[in-house]
């Protein structure tokens, strides 16, 4: 016991709260960039239509906008970038100040990855807006249809899930690593070698078991947009277009939540696991 | 009976109490057997050489290190089980600059820090800021390391903790800076009870601060005691000896440090004055001057590797 009057460590609130503040602030140069680019990218397409609308295209063009699940390919990338920002300045060997604030440590480093991740579904939700928005303008200027075709509900939830996956698959190496491009470029290098050694000795099989890692019916293209690549399933030999979007999904369905669960997994362990 | 360094302190209240504390990186041992106690409301000075382990100390309080044997506890609560309200009575100085986000500015940093301690001050922060000459619109990866220092010394003091661990706290720091950081120092002791651990290697900066003394020397405690006590223990004696002089058999203490000149020795040695003046008298010598060493001569006597 002690006659010392202690204080008291802080709410989990205020601390989740100035974690979401904070890496807002972290990622603000990273956030002028990304808007720069849709405003940038925005434009060059109001430009195209303005031009469609004086004429300036063939005789059967047409300038519809088609959002499919591969439509989340930027915000994937943005999604597997992002963790740096994040922990900017604070791999595991420099991150003192982060565990030596009054908070748990595991929990303190979930909640900065789930204010990264919050940032990240606040990028998302804002590409959307900027995809419908420019979507509908095209349509004002040319007067065609905003959409060829309707865009089913699980290619928009792709939109989320798919930044989502990026994000925890990196963040899995920059908070458990002190050197994560070396973990990520290894990890990509070494796969690509390993596939093309086994080819080259004739081990085709194997290379093909290995292959489904990526392109399998349980593989990262199919967590990430449905797509299963492998041509032994016949999946893209004749079927309709509505078939194979009701197979994409099924895909997508059964790989999405695999992958996300095994990643907030692995995320959660390097996040309680003791550094020094 | 020879008189050995005290490692324990008497009984009192522990505002810093550990038990065994061991730690190696790799096969560097940086720490052995550690029992550190620092009395409630002392400013105990830990000090020792280059890889001694004070830093290590102070981060396994922390639970920044941990231990591969031994516990320590802080006010009573286990460092490594109750983390998160220890480090809520603790102000931290670590001795690397980096410390902190270095893309964030100084005031922003400070915002960030006081919602981590629900007792931070924030006029006293605005004060300490104002005596510490630094702008809060300065980004912290810019700043100098006697600049950053003094903004992890706001972030310290600002919130008033029981429990201050200062790791080379004035280290970068210009003279004129270095006064007035240990007069704001003085005045936060003065002002709030507070416990301090100090890691220096600048023992004359801390001499009219440190009231206890530890030791560390590869990774061990060789020595801690209050300041009382090295007062009363240690002593430097000056004897002048005959020609053929063959020596004394032995001294009830431990010889720390022997200096030997033509037809004079000094020895530094803790123990019980009168009896090692006996027994250097009868050996044949003539005690010329008995001593009281000043805190740095005491530090280095501590330290003396050839004891």
């Amino acid at each position: 016991m002690t006659s010392t009057s202690l204080h008291p460590t802080p709410s989990s609130r205020t601390v989740a709260t100035e974690q979401f503040r904070a890496v807002g602030l972290a990622l603000r140069t990273e956030g002028i960039f990304f808007v720069a680019a849709l405003i940038l990218f925005g434009a060059l397409i109001i430009v195209s239509a303005v031009r469609f609308a004086h004429g300036d295209h063939s005789p059967n063009a047409h300038m519809g906008f088609r959002y499919g699940s591969s439509g989340a390919i930027p915000m994937f990338l943005v999604g597997l970038l992002i963790p740096f920002g994040v922990w900017r300045s604070e791999d595991p060997a420099r991150r003192s100040y982060h565990w030596s604030m009054p908070v748990a440590r595991g929990p303190h480093t979930v909640v900065k990855l789930l204010s990264g991740w919050g940032w990240l579904m606040i990028a998302t939700i804002l590409y959307l807006l900027f995809i419908i928005a420019v979507a509908y303008s095209v349509s004002m200027i040319t007067g065609e249809q905003p959409w060829q075709r309707p865009t089913p509900a699980w290619e928009w939830a792709v939109a989320f899930t798919a930044p989502t996956l990026g994000y925890l698959l990196t963040s899995i190496a920059v908070i458990g690593s002190d050197h994560p491009w070396r973990w990520i470029g290894g990890i990509l290098i070494g796969y690509g070698v390993l596939l093309a050694v086994l080819k080259s000795f004739g081990m085709e099989d194997i290379a093909r078991a290995l292959n489904t890692i990526t392109d399998g019916r349980y593989g990262l293209n199919a967590a990430l947009f449905g797509a299963v690549t492998d041509g032994a399933r016949g999946i893209t030999v004749g079927v309709t277009r509505e078939a194979m979007a009701t197979m994409r999904m099924a895909t997508w369905v059964l790989a999405m939540p695999l992958w996300i669960i095994g990643s907030a997994i692995a995320v959660t362990v390097a996040s309680y696991r003791h550094r020094e | 009976m020879t008189s050995s360094l005290p490692t324990r302190l008497r009984d009192g209240e522990l505002a810093v109490d550990t038990r065994g504390l061991t730690k190696r990186f790799g096969d560097q041992v940086a720490l052995n057997d550690v029992t550190l106690q620092v009395p409630t409301g002392a400013v105990y000075l830990l000090v020792g050489p280059n890889g001694a382990g004070k830093s290590t100390t102070l981060k396994v309080l922390l639970d920044l290190v941990r231990t591969e044997q031994g516990a320590a506890e802080v006010f009573g609560l286990n460092t490594r089980e109750r983390a998160p309200e220890v480090r809520a009575n603790v102000g931290y100085v670590p001795e690397f600059p980096t410390w902190g986000y270095g893309w964030m500015r100084v005031g922003r940093l400070l915002e960030h820090h006081a919602l981590y301690y629900p007792t931070w001050d924030a006029d006293y922060a605005a004060k300490l800021m104002q005596k510490f000459d630094l702008r809060t619109d300065r980004k912290m990866g810019v700043l100098s390391k006697g600049q950053a220092r003094r903004v992890h010394l706001t972030m310290a003091l600002a919130h008033r903790p029981p429990l201050l661990l200062l790791d080379e706290p004035t280290d970068g720091l210009d003279p004129f800076m270095r006064d007035e950081t240990l007069g704001v120092l003085a005045d936060h002791l003065a002002a709030s009870p507070t416990t301090v651990v100090l890691s220096t290697h600048h023992v004359e900066e801390v001499e009219g601060l440190a009231d206890h003394i530890g030791v560390l020397r590869n990774g061990e405690l060789r020595a801690q005691m209050s300041r009382d006590d090295l007062n009363a223990g240690l002593r430097r004696y000056r004897v002048e000896v005959p020609d053929g002089w063959s020596g004394v058999a032995s001294l009830n203490g431990t010889v720390l440090r022997r200096v030997a000149a033509p037809r004079e020795v000094q020895w530094t040695v803790w123990g019980p004055e009168a009896e090692i003046v006996q027994m250097l008298t009868g050996s044949g010598g003539t005690v010329r001057e008995v001593a009281r060493l000043s805190l740095i001569d005491a530090t280095l006597a501590l330290l003396n590797p050839n004891d």
